[in-house]
Parts: structure tokens; sequence; C-alpha cells
């Protein structure tokens, strides 16, 4: 068995994979998997001084996007209109003003402003993303979960089929045997209040417990400019982390039942420690 | 936990609306009695399940003596737990639900919701309800659970969170 574990974007990555590779080969992965994410953030990172997404919140114009954007891009603006534009791209600028910046500042230089509509700054036809206006994009409610599937597509390409990929607790599993997913006490983190079986599939977690700063989490409702309080977690399983990892944030704003086109599994977390679990997670949650 | 768990009442079904009704009437009474109880100060015996229901079907309350009292506090209503048993009418007859709520300074710290059906049917949806009616998380040691992996809230940023920790020792200073 080979395990990589390194940094990058900003968490820690553990990768697991079962085939036995030679020393070689575990090198040739490693730097392909490596390059791969550096490619990704290049792309879409507002933390960056040299991504695109930071050229396209100085000035406006048509921007030429990398391939892999369509299913990234398209799932925002199918979560847009679902939550009736509270999952939203744009909300960087407020994130950012609110102290979660690009030096981490964690403080809110002024006054939140109400993120401009879809169709106000974006026109977007692949390739081509029109800025209408410039604006900093923020690509964190599904864009590490899409990683962490492009991740899995350079294992694949390997031959590869059968991992474990765990990116700061958001997981993409392939194989045949389940794994034991602990999910974690948003109260406490060194206890877990369920145990979810994973095969063949993604589950990703959001709770606003651990980056906090001032009032705010990472998610900011865009109407009212405060982080939602009336839920303090959500974990989505699907059969891609880009589906999981944006659900898992859509969930803050709706009701699960408007998101029913999507296939997936869910349970929340209210702020008074109920919860609410579709089935495959009610079974997962430990009894009282 | 019970794998027919839900938060959500049938809607489409009388049973369901009929059970809510009688348990927020029990649950006034409850708070009612409680209140009452409150204005005898050194008294906690006093048995607070004792009038009759009203509500939209016949209903009769059970005597039930209350499980534990405590002492008083500044509150209005009296500390302790409190049982009641309400009944409604189902499509299907007469039917019992069972009620415990615990105070502590006017808030209902716990509530228990027990399930007295007289059919499978309303059995059916009072479960649903007692399982809508508190389903709290628990946790387990990570240690005591063997597992693969860990998902939570994402530790995304090392950088945050390096800049929250050295916000923390300003803080301090």
């Amino acid at each position: 068995m080979t395990r990589f574990t390194f940094e990058a974007i900003g968490t820690s990555w553990r990768i697991d994979i079962d085939a036995k590779l030679s020393s070689l080969q575990e090198a040739e992965l490693l730097s392909s998997i490596k390059k791969r994410i550096d490619e990704f953030d290049k792309a879409y990172s507002r933390f960056r001084k040299d991504s695109l997404v930071t050229e396209m919140s100085q000035k406006s114009g048509t921007y030429e996007l990398p391939d892999d954007a369509p299913a990234m891009l398209d799932l925002y603006k199918e979560l847009y209109d679902l939550t009736e534009g509270k999952l939203t791209p744009l909300i960087g600028n407020v994130i950012s003003d609110a102290g979660y910046d690009a030096s981490y500042s964690l403080k809110q230089k002024k006054e939140l402003e109400t993120p401009p509509f879809w169709n106000e700054v974006l026109e977007y036809n692949h390739p081509k993303l029109t800025m209408k206006k410039p604006a900093i994009l923020d690509f964190g409610a599904a864009g590490k979960g899409y990683l962490i599937d492009i991740v899995g597509e350079v294992i694949e390409s390997k031959g590869i089929s059968a991992y474990l990929i765990d990116a700061g607790g958001d997981i993409r599993h392939r194989g045949t045997e389940a794994i034991k997913v602990g999910l974690e006490n948003p109260d406490d983190f060194k206890q877990v209040i369920g145990v979810f079986e994973l095969k063949n599939g993604s589950i990703c977690g959001s709770a606003g417990n651990r980056r906090r700063w001032d009032k705010f989490t990472h998610i900011i409702d865009p109407k009212t400019l405060n982080s939602p309080t009336e839920i303090v977690a959500t974990w989505v399983a699907a059969d891609s982390t880009l589906l999981a990892d944006g659900l898992a944030t859509a969930l803050f704003f709706v009701e699960p039942e408007k998101l029913g086109k999507f296939r997936f599994e869910y349970v929340i977390i209210y702020s008074d420690r109920s919860f609410k679990a579709s089935d495959s997670f009610k079974g997962s949650m430990f009894d009282a | 936990m019970n794998p027919e768990q839900t938060n959500q009442i049938p809607k489409s079904k009388k049973t369901g609306i009929f059970i809510a009704i009688g348990v927020i009437v029990i649950l006034a009474l409850v708070v009612f009695f409680a209140e009452r109880g409150s204005s005898t100060p050194t008294t906690s015996t006093e048995n607070p399940t004792s009038a009759p229901l009203e509500s939209t079907n016949p209903t009769a309350a059970d005597n039930n003596p209350p499980a534990t009292t405590s002492e008083q506090t500044s509150s209005a209503y009296k500390d302790g737990t409190y049982t009641a048993t309400g009944s409604y009418m189902s499509p299907g007859g007469p039917d019992k639900v069972g009620l415990s709520v615990t105070l502590a300074d006017g808030i209902i710290t716990d509530a228990t919701f027990t399930p007295m059906p007289g059919d499978p049917e309303s059995a059916h949806y009072q479960n649903l309800f007692a399982s809508g009616c508190k389903q709290l998380i628990l946790g387990k040691n990570i240690d005591s659970v063997h597992l693969t992996v860990v998902s939570g809230s994402s530790l995304t940023s090392t950088g945050f969170n390096d800049a929250l920790n050295q916000i923390k020792a300003q803080a301090k200073a």
C-alpha cells in the first residue's frame, strides 16, 4: 500500500492507494498530483496573487477558462438558482471584506455590501467567461471537492482503481471495500457523532466551528451579510466530491427537498444539536 | 437509532396533526401547572397534571405524579420533571400519548415523548412524531470507534489557523 501525505491549498492531504507501486511510480504519481493541484490553484484561488481569479478581480474583460471549468461552473450556476442566489461565487468580495482575505487579516475591513447578481457580472460560455465588472470570485463552496475529484482522475489515469483521498475531511473513495468515515462532533473534535460507511463515492462536511473569526464563519449569506446560525454542520455523500462539497454548503441555505434533482445523502446538525438525516445517514448516527 | 426517524410530521395524514395538537395541549398544560406550582413556594409535590384537557377531540388527562422536583428558582416555573398523558381521537379510535418535560429555570431542558398507540397505524405516526420530538446528536470518543478517516469541518487553510492563533496570542498579551 502507498500513502502520500502533503500540504496543499492550505490543507493537509492524505492519499491511500491499495495497489503496490514501485518507488519510481510513487514519485511520478505524487509529482503529477502536485502539479495538477498547482494548476488548479493557479486558476481558481483568490489567495494567490498570480491566479486567474485574482486577475478577474482587478479588471473586467473576457477570460479563457481551463478545460476543467464546465463541471464546476455549471454546478455553481445550478446551486445559485436553487438557493435563490445565496450560494454564489460572487460572495468573494463579501468574505474578503469580512476579513477572510488573501493575507488572512481576519479583521473586517469595511461595511459589507450585498454582492451583485450573477447576470450583472458573469457571462459564461465555455471556455469564455466575461467579467462585466471586476469581482472576487470565491470557489470555496465546491472548489476543494472538485479538486479532489480531479486528483482522483490523475490517480485513475495510472490504472489505479482502489484508493482514498482525504483533503482536510473531504473524502473521495474508490474501490470495492467500504471505508468507515467518522463524523466529527462539531462541539468536540475528539468525538464522532456517527460512522458513515463510504464505498465508491464521496463525503464532504461543512461546519462553521473551526474557521470562525469575529461573528463570521466561512459561509456568509449574501442577503443578510451574516453567517447562518441555525445550522452548525452538514455532511453530504454523493457520487462526486464536487457535488458533495457544493451541496454541503447549499444545505446551509435551503431545505434538502429543494435540492431533490441531485442524488445525495445528507445529515444536518442544527444549533440546538438536533439533526435531520436522510436514510443512509440515519443508520450512521449513534444511538441514544 | 430508529431507522424511521424524521423530524417531519406527515402532513397528508390527519393522525399526525391530531398527535401534534395533543402534544401542544399537553405541553401547554405542563407549563401552566409548572407556573401554578411556583405560586406555592414551599411545596413541590403537587401533581401538575390533574385537569381535563380541552382539545378539538374529546380528551382526558391521566394523573401522573411528577417524577422529580427540585428547589425553587427565580423563574416563573418550578423546576422539575412533569409528566402528562394526552388523549386524542384518531381515525382508528381513541389514542393516547405521554409526555414528560423537565424544566430548569423556566427552560425545558429535557423532553420525552412516549407513544401509546392503540393500533399499528397510530404506532407508526406516533413513532414518527416521537423521533421528531427529540433527536439529538451524541458523541463517542474517536479512539473508541475504529475509523478509516474522519470528516468534519474542513481544516482548509493552514494560513487561516495560523492567523487565528496569532490573534489569540495577541489578545492574551
